[in-house]
């Protein structure tokens, strides 16, 4: 843990010397300045199972939110955060069983996996409450494809979606300046508020995720990847969603569309496939549902912890989502058709089904992921009506 | 916005909603200040009662016809007014015009939606053109005249652009122009269903007595007019 807290320490404030604290207490009673903190954390896997076979352990421990709103009482903010596992935990459990636990928990906040949390703090202003009526989406550019990150900042500034707050994560350097030009480009429409941030790390993908949802300041939030197009209606319709259903988070069908190099540069789209319905195939065994297709409600997720994928897993976003629904039921958009599409993308093998250990049967699973919203009466539809009388027509006249 | 300009800009209104305009208008500044944009003219035509409505081919006519008195003018963009125009667009409208001496009609590549009808990734062209946004040149005006105006809405731009291809001119997309532009999801009345019905019926009475028309026309493929992509 010691190690941690030094390395954690120097990726915040560099070499030096910095004040440390163990306690909230100690903590209180330092000077004001930059201060390294570790803290035993209350809702870490072994102390929850210590405490459910009856072995509880005296020494004091926060959650990660008592932690949070203690450093903002005393003027702190969060700089870097990290965690540590306590390397000889004592467990009065069989392996297998204590495994099982584990994982469970785990499955469900990945946060259990810490018996430490670690804070590098500094004085500053805490982040400032989730705004009640603002979708922030946040975009994450690795720098690969410019021309697909001002596409989806084109059609971002152009859906019906207001309040709208962008955030756009990339790394340092070039990624980062053609984020603020790409940015500085759709401002004149005035239909969103934007920011770029750095993202570094070696797990680009996790990194930006972590660093774009904290920064995101609205009470509802969507993450996309720089290639990702959403509809005009896309948000419209998931807010409708979640305040029908009271959800946490709502779901909307999406289509891939198989892109190629033209002879000019340009992307050539041969094909788009809609995905037929959010079931359970998709989810776990294909491994299709991605993070655009979902709008989170964060007033009412409450505590469950957005800002962190697992990098190391095959398929992060799938695993946070499958966590998200063993807990909530989601709800779904009504739109008849698909609302966004995003690049056909080479999707991760499936997961053993011992990698995702949930609450939930997963017959139960596939019912609450069951999509069947009634098409209504629309353009295409009528365009395919009359498309049948135009035929007839077609025909009388050749045969003249 | 100068009378002189090589391209004009014409929109024609029924029952536009102020913030779309506006938002529309916002994107024609900013797409105006490109490097590589023309200098442009812009025209409105509002068909909303008290106007007595002469249907959109007709309206844009009235503009165009206004635009091409002048010597200077070379193009004509008619733009719908629930269309917003990407930084780019005008740039690259105006350089994929440039880049085909026979270029009659250069539509901007719908977004973020694409229209699924084919067109050649090398050369751009493309069966028909969208009057969404859609680039007009003097070539094409004075070789066709402008829309038929028994079309009041739908198809005119279908039939404008087989006319086109029939006098051997080309059409074709614009693919790094884009328009953000989306209506799959819009529910339709009965009066447009009547309209569709009643201009398909003309534009293929059209192709039933025109040669020219038929070796250009695709009518197995119904309203798409082309075999689509997906």
């Amino acid at each position: 843990m010691k190690d941690a807290l030094a390395a954690l320490g120097r990726a915040a404030f560099g070499e030096g010397s910095v004040q440390r604290a163990r306690s909230l207490d100690e903590l209180a009673a330092l000077p004001r300045g930059p201060v390294l903190v570790a803290l035993r954390h209350a809702g870490s896997t072994s102390r929850l199972l210590s405490e459910l076979i009856g072995e509880g352990s005296a020494e004091p421990a926060v959650s990660e939110q008592q932690a949070l709103a203690a450093f903002a009482r005393l003027g702190l903010a969060v700089r870097a955060r990290g965690q540590a596992a306590d390397p000889a935990p004592r467990l009065a459990l069989a392996a297998a069983t204590g495994k099982l636990l584990r994982a469970l928990l785990e499955s469900l906040q990945p946060l259990s996996s810490a018996d430490f949390l670690l804070f590098a703090l500094e004085p500053g202003a805490a982040p400032a409450p989730l705004q009640s009526t603002l979708l922030s989406v946040v975009v994450r550019f690795s720098g690969a494809d410019e021309v697909a990150l001002d596409r989806t900042l084109f059609a971002l500034a152009c859906q019906r979606s207001a309040p709208l707050e962008l955030v756009v994560a990339a790394p340092s350097g070039a990624a980062l300046l053609e984020v603020e030009s790409a940015l500085a480009r759709h401002a004149p429409l005035q239909t969103f508020t934007g920011r770029a941030l750095a993202a570094d790390g070696a797990h680009f993908s996790a990194a930006a995720w972590a660093a774009g949802v904290t920064a995101a300041q609205g009470r509802y939030l969507a993450v996309l990847e720089a290639g990702d197009l959403v509809y005009p209606h896309h948000y419209p319709d998931l807010m409708t969603a979640l305040a029908r259903e009271d959800a946490g988070v709502a779901l909307a069908r999406g289509r891939s569309a198989q892109l190629g190099p033209a002879p000019d540069g340009t992307s050539f789209v041969s094909g788009k496939t809609d995905e037929a319905a959010l079931d359970l195939g998709s989810l776990i065994r294909e491994r299709k549902l991605t993070a655009a297709a979902a709008l989170f409600d964060r007033q009412r997720l409450g505590a469950f912890a957005l800002d962190r994928l697992d990098p190391t897993a095959k398929d992060p976003e799938g695993l946070l989502l499958l966590r998200l629904f063993a807990l909530l039921a989601p709800a779904h958009s009504a739109a008849a058709l698909p609302s966004f599409e995003h690049p056909a993308r080479a999707w991760p093998a499936p997961a053993r089904s011992a990698e995702l250990p949930v609450l939930r049967s997963l017959g139960d699973l596939e019912q609450l992921l069951a999509l069947a919203p009634a098409p209504p009466w629309l353009r295409y539809r009528v365009a395919d009506a009359v498309n049948s009388a135009f035929r007839a027509l077609s025909g009388l006249w050749r045969k003249r | 916005m100068d009378a002189q300009a090589p391209l004009w800009l014409g929109i024609v209104l029924y029952r536009t909603e102020p913030a779309a305009l506006a938002l529309l208008q916002r994107s024609l500044d900013a797409a105006a200040r490109h490097p590589r944009a023309p200098a442009l003219t812009l025209r409105q035509l509002d068909n909303s009662p008290p106007a007595r409505n002469i249907g959109f081919g007709a309206a844009h006519n009235k503009l165009m016809a206004e635009a091409f008195e002048h010597p200077a003018t070379r193009a004509y963009l008619c733009v719908n007014p629930d269309a917003v125009l990407h930084p780019d667009c005008l740039a690259e409208l105006w350089a994929e015009a440039q880049l085909n001496p026979r270029a009659a009609l250069i539509e901007a590549l719908q977004h973020p939606d694409e229209h699924a009808k084919p067109y050649d990734p090398a050369t751009h062209a493309t069966p028909w053109a969208s009057g969404c946004a859609l680039l007009i040149t003097r070539l094409a005006y004075e070789a066709l005249g402008g829309f038929d105006e028994r079309f009041f809405l739908y198809c005119e731009d279908v039939d404008l652009s087989w006319r086109a291809r029939a006098a051997g001119l080309h059409v074709g997309v614009a693919p790094r122009a884009l328009v953000h532009h989306y209506v799959a999801d819009r529910t339709a009345d009965h009066g447009s269903v009547a309209q569709m019905e009643k201009s398909a019926a003309l534009l293929g009475e059209k192709v039933a007595a025109s040669p020219e028309l038929r070796a250009v026309a695709d009518l197995r493929h119904g309203l798409k007019f082309a075999k689509a992509r997906w």
